[in-house]
Parts: structure tokens; sequence; C-alpha cells
């Protein structure tokens, strides 16, 4: 992988997060709303008002607020959140627990039954069952996770009362716990990803039978076990890592409606908790973030890409 | 001595040993963790409760919501602290006087009050309290409440006088504002009061965590220690006190089925004042004729069933039935339903036929949205086409409440001690008068109440005041509401207060 | 190709129903789909209120029609907007290469790492809350994924023989774009659009869940099931009713793409 690769990605990375930052503030520029009369409600004391603007510089001109947001951001500091009073810095990290725990199991589970699942439905094709996995793959992509979470909650939570109905327990308050309280969101973002990741690997290992290496391989006797694990499954991989990856970046900053169906604090909770109070630096610092790691799983599939099959051109 | 199951076991942060004997038989999540030879410890009693939001400062004088107020108010006590009747008692002032011009107030500390820091509350920790509060410790002021004061002395170690420049009837009713350690800053970081409930910790979206102060100078409950999960979807609050999560929390008035009989159900007026704001300088709102056809066509009792299942009563003007002293009962059905009559006034304002209108409401709260559906409906019923624009609260704060740029919305505001905070927001000239009221017999009224030192004189201007409200109709008076909230049934005492106060020091606890 | 196509078929099947029912509300619906009910709260399924009340007293049934206009309002004017501007983006973008390439995809990737929540509350912002500028918000947030697609497929082509003849014989860029690599891009562009649709209706339910899509009392499958999710227990079928219906559309326009795809994928083999 040449060097100047990673160098140019990287930079387009960087331009990206600039964009963003910069659409973020315009963006606020023009949605209406002021952090200080959202966090004092409407029987804010004038006097407190105008005390809190004065503190927080929300009365400063865009320039001077985006010249003191970009110098803070280069060394490190991403600001102090209006609404909490707390590094920005901090309170995202609190998050990411949360978020990534959920990922991490949703992951797991679209990885382990997705997987296994497509590779046994590409290699045992038959006609009388096809349309009816069919059926089932493309319903559990259109099943949408928020009612889906509702049900779950309804059912393993509230009348079976074998999981939290809401809520994140914490590592640090016992393992089992904290997984059992991120189970049932997982559930609900998994199930749709399987169904998209299933049939991902399935359509992608049979493009791979199809190929002319392959089908030389059958006539000459391979077996079809050998064929299978040596080649197809190598060549099939590119795609599914694709999925998985982008799933990836996408899950692990957060899911809104989910973390608002399930009461989770994660990133997603705290992003709508910041657009709705104004707090302008912690949502600058959670677009930031969200971003960055965003583009960065896009780019770590490229070089995935690249590690797997090294004929893939970087470009 | 208990034996214990090992599988329950809770540590015990707080060192409390001498928590009452009776509390030994344990229930429930409330465990002590020893499993030992040594003399076992009264399980402390954990009450956990619930909290819609974030609280939007931990430092009192920088704090409007009353949210924060509802569990703060343990932390912190004031020179008077709030009753349940709507009045102010003794709290750190042991007594006090107002000369009869209304121009002095004498309070008289009580000895041995202490804040959680330990150190006593002295006469130097009052003044620096008011002091901060109008600006006058070098900071800026953070309430206008304290705007009449001219001057506050402390002329020997107990005693503190406050001179106001000119009377206030309401002053008194401010003085249950917290009182702060002198010199001391980071009350947003770690809140220092004298209340009878000391800070632990906070942790944002997630839960605050208070606990018993032991040298607090009045009565504490069997409460030990508080937990507030901070939950904002009102459903995940419900099924987290369902799933035996919570002790304490509130519950939708149409969900009550399910958690009756399951837990203390306790009832009580939210004192607010739930209106159909109209913007009274646009037309066609500048005509209270218009108005009152509006008024007529509102069907309150529909909307009390609709969106509070009934749990509400109807008002008549701005104040709630919550304050006795000031409520009248006889504005209430000043316009009843009448579509004739409706049909009548917008005919004689030139609108036989109704008129196009926007509802721009905030979407935070789903009473706003039931409530514009209904609305709708029955407006629709003379002829009044109603769109319904649902904003953000941010958005609703800054358009609709700050630069009113609006022609109807819904808003509930929440009750205050006072009647006049309740009363001043149709005041002409009052900078949060965004439905643009204007009326000077009003706004007279108003003065003379304020600066009245007479009790019985005061009472009488403020039922005026409410009565030219009813007849003009700046707003529709539509409801104060029922607050319902379900306790787990091994508490009870639980208080309402006509402000947003869970007073968790008068709970008791007994076991099942 | 005319071998049968079952997913073509079942899908066009659900959208079709789902659609007659949204065409018949223009003109039919058991009940006025606002009008409030204050004895039947919250009602199972009956012979008067085939799916049941919501809080209001309201057919859901009714209100489920109604809603399916909304769905096929949004998704449509939605894809309309990533269509058009995703094309032609992605066709400047893959034609021109070099930094007007470079540029514009920066600018994408930006916009598809872009919150979608920000997104949807700056066109409120702008245009004011309401159905068509739900769509319009939740078509601006499709237009990356398009223009990617578009981009490819031009970048493919425009090395293609054919095009190089046409550019050697000084065809204008612009008609070589439209008359010539456009016609090859579109069948990937319809499956991309039929995704679209189904990824529209699902912003659509999550916008409106969280408050932020269309307004009430317009019905909406999204704002039905946040408005009925707190009556889950005492009455699930004002929870399933719009639940279902979004996902039977969503299915069918999954199914749409995969057929067109089958139809057009010469191996025909796919899920």
């Amino acid at each position: 992988m040449s060097s100047t690769y990673l160098i140019r990605r990287l930079f387009s990375l960087a331009t990206t997060l600039a964009v963003v930052a910069l659409a973020t503030f315009l963006a606020f520029e023009v949605i209406p709303g002021d952090p200080v009369l959202t966090m004092l409600g409407p029987d804010a004391d004038p006097s407190l008002v105008a005390a809190m603007r004065e503190e927080l510089g929300t009365d400063l001109p865009l320039t001077a607020r985006l010249a003191n947001w970009v110098a803070g951001v280069l060394t490190g500091d991403l600001g102090t959140s209006i609404r909490y009073a707390r590094p920005v810095g901090s309170l995202i990290l609190d998050r990411v627990a949360v978020s990534l725990s959920v990922a991490l199991l949703a992951m797991t589970a679209v990885v382990l039954v997705a997987i296994p699942l497509g590779i046994a439905l590409a290699v045992r094709r038959s006609h009388w069952s096809e349309p009816f996995v069919a059926t089932i793959i493309q319903v559990g992509m259109a099943i949408p996770s928020f009612w889906l979470g509702i049900i779950l909650i309804s059912v393993f939570g509230l009348s079976l009362g074998l999981f939290p109905t809401g809520g994140y327990v914490p590592f640090g308050a016992g393992l089992f716990a904290s997984i059992r309280s991120v189970t049932l969101p997982a559930i609900a973002i998994a199930i749709p990803l399987i169904a998209v990741v299933v049939r991902y690997t399935r359509n992608s290992m049979i493009d791979q039978f199809s190929q002319d290496y392959v089908r030389t391989a059958f006539s000459k006797g391979f077996p079809v076990r050998h064929v299978v694990y040596r080649h197809v499954l190598r060549n099939a991989a590119l795609p599914v890592i694709t999925v998985l990856g982008m799933i990836f970046g996408n899950v692990v900053v957060g899911t809104i409606i989910i973390e608002q169906v399930f009461a989770l604090p994660g990133l997603g909770l705290l992003l709508v908790t910041a657009v709705s109070a104004r707090d302008f630096p912690l949502i600058q610092g959670l677009v930031l973030y969200i971003t960055f790691f965003v583009t960065l799983f896009n780019l770590l599939v490229d070089l995935a890409y690249h590690v797997i099959d090294p004929r893939v051109e970087l470009t | 001595m208990i034996r214990l199951s090992a599988g329950r076991r809770h540590p015990i942060s707080s060192p409390r040993i001498a928590v009452a004997v009776a509390l030994l038989i344990v229930g429930g999540h409330t465990v002590p963790a020893t499993g030992s030879r040594e003399p076992a410890e009264p399980a402390p009693v954990t009450l956990r409760l619930a909290m819609a939001a974030d609280p939007d400062s931990l430092d009192p004088h920088r704090s409007s919501a009353s949210m924060t107020e509802q569990i703060m108010l343990n932390v912190f006590d004031g020179l008077l602290n709030p009753t349940p009747d709507g009045g102010v008692e003794p709290g750190i002032a042991e007594s006090y006087t107002i000369s009869p011009d209304g121009l002095t107030y004498t309070f008289t500390l009580r000895p041995e009050v202490y804040f959680h820091s330990g150190n006593p509350v002295t006469t130097e920790d009052v003044v620096f309290t008011i002091n901060r509060l109008r600006g006058a410790d070098g900071g800026p002021a953070l309430s206008s409440e304290f705007d009449d004061v001219e001057e506050i002395e402390a002329p020997d170690s107990r005693t503190v006088v406050i001179r106001l420049a000119r009377p206030n009837s309401s002053f008194e009713k401010f003085l249950y504002r917290a009182i702060v350690p002198a010199g001391y800053y980071r009350q947003a970081e770690k809140p220092i009061g004298a209340g009878p409930y000391r800070f632990v910790e906070y942790m944002p979206q997630n839960r605050i965590v208070l606990e018993r102060f032991d040298r607090y100078y009045g009565e504490t409950g069997d409460v030990d220690r508080v937990i507030v999960r901070i939950i904002g979807d009102r459903e995940a609050r419900l099924l987290a006190l369902r799933a035996g999560e919570l002790d304490l929390a509130d519950v939708p008035t149409d969900r009550l089925g399910e958690v009756e009989g399951q837990f203390r159900i306790v009832t009580a007026l939210a004192n607010s004042v739930f209106i159909l704001g109209m913007n009274n300088a646009r037309a066609p709102f500048n005509d209270p004729r218009v108005r009152q056809a509006i008024s007529h066509a509102i069907d309150r009792e529909e909307i009390i069933d609709f969106v509070f299942d009934g749990y509400g009563v109807e008002l008549g003007s701005s104040m709630s039935p919550a304050m006795p002293e000031f409520f009248d009962e006889g504005l209430v059905g000043t316009h009843k339903p009448d579509l004739d009559a409706a049909q009548q006034l917008l005919e004689e304002a030139g609108y036989p036929d109704g008129f196009p209108v926007e509802l721009r409401i905030s979407g935070h709260s789903p009473i706003y949205t039931n409530t514009a559906q209904v609305i709708q409906q029955q407006l629709a019923r003379v002829g009044i086409r109603t769109r319904i624009q649902v904003i953000e609260w941010s958005m609703w704060l800054s358009d609709v409440y700050t630069n009113r740029d609006f022609q109807m919305t819904l808003i509930d505001f929440t009750g205050k001690l006072d009647p006049y905070p309740v009363l001043r927001r149709y005041i002409s000239d009052f900078r949060r008068n965004f439905l643009n009221y204007e009326n000077e017999a009003y706004d007279e009224i108003m003065e003379r109440a304020l600066r009245s030192p007479d009790p019985e004189t005061r009472a009488r201007l403020y039922m005026q005041a409410q009565e030219i409200l009813a007849i003009e109709v700046p707003a529709v008076f539509i409801a104060d509401y029922q607050f319902i909230w379900a306790m787990d049934g091994r508490f009870s005492g639980y208080t309402p207060y006509p402000l947003f106060f869970h007073d968790v020091r008068k709970l008791r606890y007994a076991p099942e | 190709m005319m071998r049968s196509n079952p997913n073509l078929s079942i899908g066009l099947a659900i959208v079709g129903l789902l659609a007659l029912l949204a065409l018949a509300s223009l003109v039919y619906t058991p009940h006025d789909i606002n009008e409030m009910h204050r004895e039947h709260r919250l009602e199972g399924p009956s012979s008067r209120f085939w799916l049941g009340t919501d809080n209001f007293g309201r057919d859901v049934f009714s209100r489920v029609m109604h809603g399916g206009r909304t769905a096929f309002f949004v998704g449509s004017t939605a894809v309309a907007i990533g269509l058009v501007v995703g094309t032609l983006i992605g066709a400047i973008a893959g034609y021109a290469g070099a930094w007007v390439d470079e540029a514009f995809m920066r600018v994408m990737d930006g916009l598809l790492a872009f919150p979608g929540l920000i997104m949807a509350l700056m066109v409120i912002a702008i245009a004011g809350p309401g159905t068509f500028n739900t769509a319009l918000a939740i078509g601006v947030m499709s237009v990356p994924t398009i223009s990617r697609i578009a981009r490819s497929g031009f970048i493919q082509l425009k090395s293609m023989d054919f095009v190089q003849a046409a550019r050697t014989i000084g065809v204008r860029p612009v008609a070589i774009m439209v008359r010539h690599i456009l016609p090859n891009v579109v069948s990937s562009l319809v499956v991309a659009a039929s995704v679209a649709f189904a990824a529209a209706i699902l912003s659509e339910a999550g916008l409106s869940y969280l408050g932020l899509g269309v307004q009430p009392p317009t019905p909406s499958w999204g704002r039905m099931l946040r408005e009925a999710q707190g009556h889950f227990l005492r009455s699930p079928w004002s929870t399933l009713a719009p639940g279902l219906a979004i996902t039977l559309m969503v299915l069918g326009f999954y199914m749409i793409s995969n057929g067109v795809r089958d139809a057009l994928d010469v191996r025909g083999h796919h899920l």
C-alpha cells in the first residue's frame, strides 16, 4: 500500500471533518433557539439570563465563536457544555461506553448469525426453500427497528420481565446486569442488519461460485469444502466486509431512535439533548466525533479490501 | 440480627448506624451488606425516584426550572421555607417581623444550623446570599426578585435586617431562596446547602444522589438516601416504575389503571395554568369579541377528558384552585361552551365564516400536541380553521415566547407561591407578556396589589385582576391538571406542595 | 426477460395494494380521519372500527389508509429530489473526474456523515415544518448515496469505446452524458431509487417518531406509532397497525428493487 495513498485519504478525512464542522456551525446560525433561554425555560429571571449570556459568550459574533472553537479543538479542548457545565470531551467519553456496548453486542450477533447463515444458504441451495428464505430476509430488513424495540420491550421487558425495560447499567455495577441492559436494544438493532448481511454473504458467495476459477476447481474434482473455504470465502469476504464496516461505523456512533425508545444514555440520545438544548459546544463535539468515526470506518474498510485482496487497487 | 442471602448484597456508603431499630426488618431492595458476626447495621432506606430532565443548574441561584427545584429544595433551606398550603414558615430564620410600612424585614437566625460542609450558618452567609442574588457582591444580579432590596445588614450575630426601597408584598414569598455559604462559588459542581439532604453526586442523563444530612436542625424522615434517576421519556419512567426499578414516579393519567393497586397513588393539582394563548396585538385577536368567541367555542371539559382523562379542573382565569386564598370559583364558566354565542360574537366582529389560524406549539410534551388536535376540532365547529404547527421547545422559546411571532399557541405555566408572578404575565409592559395584552386598569390594579402591605386588600385586588382577565380573555384559560404520583406502598406521607417539590423529609417508610 | 420473477410480482402486489388503499382514501375512508369519539377511545378491532381506535377514539384503519398517502407522497418526493440532484452530481463528478470529482465527493462524504437530525432541523428552520419539507429533508439525505451510484456508472462508462468514439467525433459532453451514458446507468438508478423509497419511508417514520416530521393531525405511520406507543399494553392494535404498514411498504419496495435487479441480472440467482 502506498503511503501517498494513505496520506491522501487522511487528508480527505480531515477535509470532510472541516466541512462538516463548518456546516454544523452555519446550520445553527439558521436554526433558531438560544441555549440560555432553553435551559432556564419560560420562568427565567431576566437578570439571570443576562448574567449567563455574558458568562457563556453566546452573544459573541459567529467568527469569534468559530475561531475560539477551532483554536480549542486544535489544542485538544472541545470546550465546555452549556447544558451540563462539564467538559464536552468527558461527556462524550462517558457515553461512548453505552453506545459501544450496544454496538459490539449487536455486531457480534450479526457476525455470528448472519455469516454462517449466509454461507449455508449459498452452499445448500434448494429451489423449494429459496422464495421462503428470500421473503424472511426481506421482511427482516423491512421491519423498522424502533417498532421492533417497542414490541421487544413490551414482550420481554414488561410481560415476561426477562430484561429491564430501559436504561443502562454500567460495567462497574456488574457485567451480567450491564449486558442484560443492552440486550434488547442490541437485538432490535441486529435483526434488520442480520437480514442485510445474510443477503450480502449469500449473494457474494454465489457470485464466486459462478466464477470460472470455481467452476474449473469443481470440474477438476476438488472437494466442495476445499473450494469453499480456500477460495470462495476469501473472495466473497470483500463485499461482506464493506457492509459490516459501514454498519459498524453507523452503529458505533449511537442510534438516536433506539436510544430514545430504550432510554439509553448513549451518544445518540446525547446528540438529541444537545440539539434541543442548543448546547453548541456539545453539538460541535458530537458531530465531530460522529463524522470522524463514520469516515474512519469507511477508510478502514477500504484498507481491509486491500489487505484481503492485494489486487484491489487503492485509488 | 438479620440473616442474609448471599445474592442480595448492597454496599452501604452511609455510615449511619443509629437508625431506628424498627427499620431492621428489611424489605425489597434495601438490604444491609453485612453477613458477618458484627452487629447488623440498620438497612439504609433508599428512595428511588424519577426526574424527567437534567437539572438546569445545581446552583440554586442559577436554576429556574421547576424540575430542578423539585429535587434540590431538599438540599437547600431558605430564611423561610415553603409550606404545603402555599405559605412560608420559618426556616433558617427562627422568627421574623415585617414593619407596618412593609419596608423593613427583621430576621432572627436559628442557632445551631449547619451547612453540609459542617460550618454553621451565620448572618454573613445570609447577607452574602442576598447580595449575590441582587448583584451586590461584585457579580451580575442573578434574580430580579431582589431588585427592591435597598440595604441588608447584620446588626448582631443572630439578626439580619433587610430594607426595601418600596413595599413589595411578594417579597416574603421570595425568601425561600436557598441560603448558601459565603464565598463559595462552586455550587454548580458541588452544591452545599443547609437543607435536610446533602448532595452526593450527579451524573448527567443518569442520576443524582442525595444523602440525609445528620446535622439538619429540623426533623428528618425515614429516607436515608435518595437516588434520582433522570429518565426523559415518560414511557420509560412508567416502565421502570412497573418493573420495580423506582419507588416514586409520575404516571400519565391514562396509564393510572396499570399501577393502581400495586402502588400508593397521590394526586394533587399542579398549580399550573394551562392556556390557549392568542396574540392580542394581531388581528383578529385584537378584537376581544373574537377572543370571547373562541373561549365559548372551547369545551374545556372535553379537553380535560381527552388529554388528562378527567384529571383536571376547569379554569376561568389565570389562577389555580391550588391557591385557595386567591382563587375565585365564580369565574369558572365565564364563557361556557356555547356555539351559538361564539357564532354571534364572530359575526359581530366581522368573521361570520370564521378565519384560518395557525396554532404554533412546542412538541416537547404530548399535552400540547394532544390538546391542539382537540382544539382544532372544537374551533372547526365555528368555522375557525386551525393549522397546527409543531416546533421544537427551543424554537418555541425564541420565536413564540421571546419574539412573539405567532397567532395562537398553547403553554402551561407552572405555579408560584405568590399570585403576583402568576398574574404579572398580563401586565402591559412586562417583558414576558408575550400575548401582547394591554389594559391600563389591569396594570394599575396589579401595581396596587404589589405595593399593598395589607393582605386582605391585596387578595381583593388580585381577585379583581383575575376578573378582568376572565372577561377580556387575553388567553383561553383551559385547566389546571392533576399530577399523579405512584409511590411504592412501603413509603407513605407524600406531601404535595403548590410548587414542584418532592419533600423527602416528610416521607415515612414501613417495610411490608 | 420474461421468466417468472416472484420478487417483482409480490413486491408490486404489496405496493399496489397499499397504493390502492392510499388512493381510495382520497374519496372514501370508513370514518373521518380526524373525527374523535370520546366514548370509543383505544378500542380493539370491531365491525365499526376495523383496526380499533386511537387515544382520541379516531378510526385507526382510516388513519392507516390516509397514512399511506403521506408515505407515498414523502417517498416519491424524496426519491425525486434524491434522483435528480444525486444523478446530476454523480454525472458531473464521474464524467469530469479530477478535482471536480474530488470536491463533489468530499462534500458528499460530509453530507453522508452529517447527522440527519440536524439536517432535518435545518430544513424545518428554513422552510418550516410540514409534510413536503420532511420529504425535502429526506431527499437531501439520500443525495450522497445516489450520487455515488451514478458516479461509478459514469466513471465506468466514460472509458467505453462507444463513448470515446462519440467524443472523438465531437459530440458535446452534455449530449454524451444524457444520450449515451445515462441510458446505461438507468437500471442501477432504478434499483437505487426503490431502495431509497424504502429508506425514505423508514426515515419519515423515524423523524415523525421524534416529532420532527409530518404535522398533526395529518396521519403518518411514524406519528401514529409514536402516539400509540404509550398505549401498547392497553391497545396493542394501535401500535401494530402502523408498524405493520411501514414494514409492508418497505418490504414491497425492497422486493421490487430485487425483482428489477433479477430481471436485469443474467445470472438471476440473487435473493
